[in-house]
């Protein structure tokens, strides 16, 4: 009970601290080339000054299956010369990465995103490893 | 298995080494409860061990724990110490000196290389406290400690300028390789484009760096047998490279540009299933899974119509040529010639380390041209792990576009072009200070311990 409690909190907490370096959330466009077309989705996201943290705000102040599918893992294991480690931490987290462009008004940022088609959450792949190595105690990172 | 192999024989070279020079720490054995003689025999036996370590081992490291192994025994069993209380605590004064001595070489070394770090001196003034060693003479240590690192640092300084930002408008943004494992050839594509003013296909260096492997992978489906297994090999499967050697293969023919055949439009997709989808298509002759799509996202640019029509006339060994002539104006590289230097194997980094690698590199940025780095891609992540050991050795290939002087620590700082895209997260802020939407400003104490290989263009 308290080991699901704890888990709980710590949930919570990484969830505002995904949030908490945000700094604008918009209902917007995600564009993605798929096989030579541009599709275009409307969308509800979050994302930093810089463009370049992005996360669904279905997640904002509230759990999302985004968030809650971050477990610990040894991050290291990704780091090796078959790709991009972010896409593949998100498939082992049971999400799908791509890569898209997000809107800001007029303006486009490309970005990846890793999403989960339970609740169509998402965020991006260098957050959702940022996430992870947190909840990694240290002598397994 | 021949990797693992490999890593054993590392490990085993360096543990060889590790104990020679370091005099073995003695743990006490099991001591049997009773009958009483045979105890204090075992307990003998123990003391006697415990004291040889102890005379022997002081002349080249802290003896404590074995000295404290001592002290319980003698709770046990007084009678059985056979030296005095005061020739055992010589003798562990003397193996506090030569921790202190040793903490000076370690803390000179590095005192000309960087900033030592101040839990390395406070630990050597510990051991020359414990160790008796003359307080001024300690002082005199820290001062010269002092003067090396700002001689370092004056060097390092001049080593690092002028600043050097290659990054321009043509190569953009930081590219995503995506799942597949073709870093080397991403960074070989930005090294010839940053040339020739053209943004080349990563894709069309990859393919072009695999070709006789793509002929051996046609193969496999004219035999039979070959074909009837599931585990057979796939076009996508032919990871990892060297930039040198893409870089080379990549002037012996025209390339194709990123606008003509795309490596990062993949959607939903992944780049490996896209190649796999239209090679597996001519093999198997079975319209199926989205062939259409597939060539519209590698080939953009080009009428689908055209391109289907290279599937079906194309024979299996020239499929991917056919495509690219059809799809791309093909652009020469052939007149720049390729320079690449690295380490052989894992071993021969760990004995000749990297200096010469480093020095290419700050002669080449000062020359404004961007290098291909070879790097062990742990060094990217592993902040709780300052030295990776050898077994997380993972090869990774990113492009080096700049440098400058951290002018809080004072180290000189690589621009890093990675190739997994703008996200900054990912990377632990505590062992990459800077990163501007995926390029990483990375210390030159980090690049060192990972730098293998550099290649570029003249």
């Amino acid at each position: 009970m308290s080991a699901i409690f704890t888990n709980l909190i710590l949930s919570m907490l990484l969830c505002s601290y995904a949030l908490a370096e945000t700094e604008q959330c918009v209902s917007g466009q995600i564009r993605s080339l798929e096989f030579g077309k541009l599709i275009y989705e409307k969308s509800s996201y979050c994302f930093n000054s810089q463009h370049n943290e992005l996360i669904s705000k279905n997640c904002f102040k509230s759990t999302c299956v985004a968030t809650q599918s971050i477990k610990p893992f040894d991050i290291v294991k990704l780091n090796s010369v078959t790709g991009n480690p972010g896409f593949k931490l998100c498939r082992v987290l049971g999400g799908q990465p791509r890569i898209i462009e997000f809107s800001d008004d007029t303006n486009w940022f490309k970005l990846d995103q890793c999403t989960f088609n339970e609740d169509h959450s998402f965020v991006d792949t260098g957050t959702l490893t940022f996430l992870v190595r947190k909840k990694t105690p240290s002598d397994t990172k | 298995m021949r990797k693992g192999l490999f890593f054993l024989f590392c490990l085993t070279v360096l543990y060889i080494s590790k104990a020679n020079a370091d005099c073995q720490f003695y743990y006490v054995g099991f001591i049997s409860q009773a009958p009483l003689k045979e105890r204090t025999s075992d307990a003998r036996k123990e003391i006697k061990n415990l004291i040889d370590t102890i005379r022997d081992c002081s002349k080249s490291r802290d003896v404590s724990t074995e000295v404290q192994q001592l002290n319980d025994l003698e709770d046990t069993f007084p009678h059985l110490i056979p030296v005095s209380d005061k020739q055992i605590s010589l003798w562990q004064i003397r193996g506090f000196r030569a921790e202190a001595q040793a903490g000076e070489k370690k803390i000179t070394s590095l005192a000309e290389e960087t900033k030592v770090p101040p839990d390395l001196i406070n630990v050597y003034k510990e051991n020359a406290r414990k160790g008796h060693i003359l307080k001024a003479h300690v002082d005199n240590f820290i001062e010269a400690t002092s003067k090396i690192e700002q001689q370092t640092s004056q060097k390092l300084a001049a080593r690092c300028a002028p600043p050097i930002d290659l990054r321009n408008d043509l190569l953009g943004e930081v590219r995503d390789q995506d799942d597949v494992g073709w870093c080397y050839a991403f960074a070989a594509a930005d090294l010839i484009s940053y040339k020739l003013g053209k943004k080349i296909s990563a894709i069309d260096v990859a393919l072009t760096y695999n070709e006789h492997k793509i002929e051996e992978y046609s193969k496999d489906y004219i035999d039979p047998d070959a074909f009837a297994k599931k585990e057979r090999a796939k076009l996508s499967q032919l990871d990892a490279g060297g930039i040198g050697e893409a870089l080379s293969s990549a002037r012996s023919i025209k390339l194709c540009l990123e606008s003509e055949f795309s490596s990062e439009d993949n959607g939903l997709s992944e780049l490996r299933t896209n190649l796999d989808l239209i090679h597996d298509y001519k093999k198997q002759q079975k319209s199926c899974c989205g062939l259409d799509h597939a060539l519209k996202a590698l080939f953009p640019s080009t009428n689908l119509s055209s391109l289907l029509d290279v599937v079906q006339s194309s024979s299996d060994s020239d499929l991917w040529k056919n495509l690219k002539e059809k799809a791309c104006h093909r652009v020469d590289a052939s007149s720049f010639t390729v320079e690449s230097f690295g380490r052989d194997s894992l071993i021969e980094f760990l004995v000749k380390g990297n200096k010469d690698l480093m020095d290419k590199l700050q002669e080449q940025l000062s020359l404004k041209n961007p290098v291909g780095a070879s790097i062990n891609g742990p060094i990217l992540e592993t902040i709780d792990r300052p030295d990776p050991p050898v077994t997380t050795f993972e090869g990774h290939a990113v492009v080096i576009l700049g440098r400058r002087l951290d002018p809080i620590t004072g180290e000189c700082t690589f621009l890093v072009r990675n190739s997994w895209g703008r996200s900054c997260k990912r990377y632990d802020p505590a062992l990459i200070p800077s990163c501007e939407n995926g390029n990483v400003w990375l210390p030159e104490s980090i690049l060192k311990r990972g730098l293998v290989g550099v290649s570029y263009l003249h």
